[in-house]
């Protein structure tokens, strides 16, 4: 509601200086263009890349430009490893180098008429992590608002253990739901499973930008979408991080439900950069706003090279 | 990071009475001044308004939205003289500017009337009080007592009305609230123990009430009915400075002035403080050539912050505390003047200064929002200035005037900002010119221009889109999303200022009224200052 009453605010203060407002024709230096490189390098998963071009603020940005000859050049340990070819859309793969712990990756990108990119990153060691306690409980429901399955909403509470290494540390948490696959057929389940993103919530004061949360209603702070946190509060340490996921109960037909956590080591960049595109997405309509610069690690360009490496816990909750 | 500028208010006339009124285009201003008790105790009032809010007034009409800005501030001095060595001063200063906007709509429907009011107020201003106490001890030492209070405030509001046959039905109300309160008294001596010697030395102790930021939320909707405060509350200070310095003569050729300033600052249970050596020397080195160097260390308690995507005044003023460090600088300057004939002088003077724990906002953050603290909302930092001033100027004859030009560079420095590189502080302003020339034609008549040419203020422009890495966890999860992208902070630069401005003066003194000026000013080509209003 503050945000709504801000926003208002904030409106009306642009349209009292609107008399005022005179457009300025761009003066600045000639505006060149330049790629863009983004790739997230995840341990034990095959490397690939995505390579567009910038637009200028003069240019439309809906128009998207790919090249599909573009030079991606990869290193590891400073020896050539592997060069990745053009798939679709501004994509380029290797098909058969995988990310391994440890090892540093290289960019060296060249294309014609444009400065050579140039990214590294570093993939990061598994965390130490163990599903610590799973509890559930009713949700606590505003009893003004009426909801038709409000009986049977729960809580799944779920603590992790990481154990901490001493030094700067970034991580990421993700969720995933566990479905089955049928057969359209004959409606039967397949034998695989398909995962799907679930989200959660927290109160953990290192998911919430090391901060506690006293208001929701009120807050103005990203409310970390990207689920990326640091080892400020306990570098060195274990650390019990706790959050929840919402579900339905169906007592009448109990079965199990599977998740699989990710608790996800990440490069500085990768969290730096995170950071930042939230930020964005936070205060990118705030004219009173400082501007966000995103974060980048690519040099004679932008975007992010960033890295990753992933402890899958599976847990069980039978609803 | 200020320097130490000392301003003084004009003493009223004690024997006549003397009065003045200056009409201009868009401001216009009065002064008066005379004895209350002949040679015991005179005044001077002065004030001044624009008015650049009212001369469009009738253009305007509610319903399609009514705004402006204006300013005034307004001087009142009274002096007294019980004796030769014994002399008392009040004064007061108040000023305010003020941006204001109302929007107004009524319509009927369904045999109801629907109307609305929106108001939108941005303003901020000084109120100071002083009173002084000049007091001769000796004829080698002077005294200088004074009691101050001044208080600033910097305020943003809206409030938002609507109704139906007369009965409110919403009402939104938000403000936003910033200022300092000040309580100083501050005693100082000037003592001349010989010819060669001019001490200062004094006392100063101001007590502090900082209001860093408090906002005020109240929203009566049909589904809301909210009533909130935000801010962390006063924060109260006391501040110390002792000082001492010398104007010491050592030969005919050189002059030197050495100071020491220690300060303290108690705030939060912290206390702060300082040691601040001053010098500077002046050498003739020949008849014509005067050679200037000087060195200065200052410590400042307050602290600016910026805004630097908005050239209105936001700025605001915040106190040190636990976790805000003062700022820190250190400035050297050597300089040369030279006077080829008498009249005339040209000086070139460089200088650098550093600067430390200045503050600057965080990427994203803004000075709303107060329930997350303003020391949440900066970043700590340094910066650095440097540049060469160099001056020629003409002080006598029927034309007087002076060229100056400086060439400057200012950056600022944050670990967690901009990827950790120098970038150009808000108010870098590269070129400065400033041209002023005044001929008097006799004791009537006399006329001038003025000419200021600065460089636009820095401000950051996002220059490209870029894509941005899919995330397949994320309610953003579009891997065709672009952002607007900018390599470093303030990136750009607003276009350059220059102004020139035309004037002359009639005087005319009338046996039987005050003393009338009549100005006539004129501004002949100038460019706007501009803000700007732009999303990230």
């Amino acid at each position: 509601m503050k945000h709504i009453i801000i926003s208002f605010s904030l409106i009306c203060l642009v349209a009292l200086f609107q008399a005022c407002e005179k457009e300025i024709a761009y003066d600045g230096e000639d505006l060149n263009n330049f790629l863009v490189l983004n790739a997230e390098f995840h341990a034990d998963s095959l490397i690939t890349c995505r390579l567009l071009r910038s637009n200028t603020i003069f240019e439309n940005t809906s128009i998207k430009y790919y090249f599909s000859d573009v030079s991606v050049q990869l290193f590891k340990n400073g020896v050539l490893h592997d060069s990745l070819a053009y798939d679709a859309r501004g994509y380029y793969k290797s098909f058969e180098a995988k990310a391994e712990i440890d090892a540093e990756y290289t960019f060296h990108v060249h294309y014609s008429g444009f400065d050579d990119l140039m990214a590294a990153a570093v993939i990061p060691k598994k965390v130490l992590a163990q599903i610590e306690s799973i509890t559930t409980k009713a949700k606590d429901l505003d009893p003004s608002i009426p909801f038709l399955y409000s009986n049977n909403q729960q809580v799944l509470h779920v603590k992790v253990k990481i154990q901490d290494a001493v030094g700067n540390d970034f991580y990421r948490l993700r969720v995933y739901s566990r479905y089955s696959r049928f057969d359209f057929k004959t409606g039967l389940p397949l034998p695989d499973y398909y995962y799907y993103p679930t989200y959660y919530t927290s109160e953990d004061p290192v998911l919430t930008g090391n901060t506690v949360n006293v208001e929701d209603d009120f807050s103005e702070t990203p409310n970390n979408e990207y689920g990326v946190f640091n080892d400020e509060l306990f570098d060195g340490q274990n650390y019990n991080l706790n959050f929840e996921l919402d579900y339905y109960n169906d007592p009448e037909n109990p079965r199990e439900y599977y998740y699989q956590i990710d608790v996800q080591k990440i490069s500085k960049d990768l969290y730096l950069y995170c950071k930042t595109i939230e930020a964005y997405h936070y205060y990118g309509d705030n004219p009173f706003s400082e501007p966000v610069r995103i974060h980048n690690n690519v040099k004679g360009g932008a975007g992010i090279l960033g890295a990753s490496t992933s402890n899958w816990l599976p847990i069980i909750n039978v609803r | 990071m200020s320097s130490v500028v000392d301003i003084r208010m004009k003493e009223g006339n004690e024997k006549e009475y003397h009065g003045g009124v200056q009409i201009g285009l868009i401001s216009s201003k009065f002064n008066v001044e005379g004895p209350i008790v002949k040679d015991k105790t005179a005044f001077i009032i002065s004030g001044r308004r624009t008015y650049i809010d009212v001369l469009p007034r009738p253009l305007m009409n509610k319903k399609d939205g009514t705004g402006g800005y204006f300013f005034y501030d307004f001087n009142a001095k009274v002096n007294h003289k019980f004796s030769d060595k014994s002399r008392l001063y009040l004064s007061l200063y108040t000023g305010r500017d003020k941006a204001y906007s109302q929007y107004d709509s009524e319509y009927n429907s369904d045999k109801s009337t629907y109307s609305n009011k929106d108001e939108a107020n941005m303003y901020w201003g000084n109120v100071t009080t002083a009173v002084r106490w000049n007091y001769t001890i000796n004829n080698k030492l002077f005294s200088n007592t004074t009691l101050t209070y001044s208080s600033y405030s910097f305020n943003v509001k809206n409030e938002m009305n609507s109704q139906t046959n007369n009965v409110q039905t919403n009402h939104v109300y938000y403000k936003y609230s910033s200022g300092i309160d000040d309580l100083s008294s501050k005693i100082e001596f000037d003592w001349y123990p010989n010819s060669d010697h001019e001490v200062k030395f004094g006392f100063n102790y101001i007590y502090h009430v900082f209001n860093p930021a408090f906002e005020t939320i109240q929203s009566k909707t049909g589904t809301d009915d909210i009533d909130k405060k935000f801010g962390k509350g006063n924060i109260f200070a006391q501040e110390m400075n002792v000082f001492v310095e010398d104007d010491y003569t050592i030969t005919s050729r050189l002059k030197t002035n050495v100071g020491l300033h220690f300060s303290g600052f108690s705030v939060e249970n912290k206390f702060y403080t300082s040691i601040e050596p001053r010098f500077s020397m002046r050498y003739l080195a020949t008849d014509k050539i005067t050679l200037k160097a000087a060195y200065s260390k200052m410590q400042q308690y307050l602290h600016l912050l910026s805004n630097t995507t908005i050239g209105l005044p936001t700025d605001l003023w915040l106190p040190v505390t636990k976790q805000i460090k003062p700022q820190v600088s250190n400035q050297y300057a050597v300089g040369a003047v030279y006077t080829p004939v008498s009249g005339y002088d040209l000086s070139l003077e460089s200088f650098y200064k550093q600067l430390h724990n200045v503050i600057e906002y965080k990427d994203g953050a803004s000075f709303f929002g107060s329930s997350t603290g303003w020391e949440d909302k900066v970043e700590m930092g340094d910066g650095r200035s440097y540049g060469l001033e160099a001056m020629i100027r003409k002080e006598s004859g029927n034309t007087t005037g002076w060229i100056g030009y400086t060439l400057s560079k200012t950056e600022r420095y944050f670990e967690q900002l901009n990827s950790g590189q120098w970038y150009p502080a808000k108010y870098d302003r590269r070129h400065d010119i400033s041209v002023v020339l005044t001929h008097k034609v006799n004791d009537k008549f006399d006329f001038g221009a003025t000419w200021v040419f600065g460089t636009g203020s820095a401000f950051t422009l996002s220059t490209h889109n870029i894509q941005i890495l899919g995330d397949e966890n994320s309610q953003y999860n579009e891997n065709n999303e672009s952002l607007p992208y900018f390599e470093e902070r303030n990136n750009y630069r607003m276009p350059s200022y220059h102004r020139l401005d035309f004037g002359m003066n009639f005087h005319k003194k009338k046996k039987r009224y005050p003393h009338l000026e009549f100005e006539r000013l004129q501004c002949l080509q100038s460019k706007k200052c501009i803000f700007s209003l732009s999303g990230l």
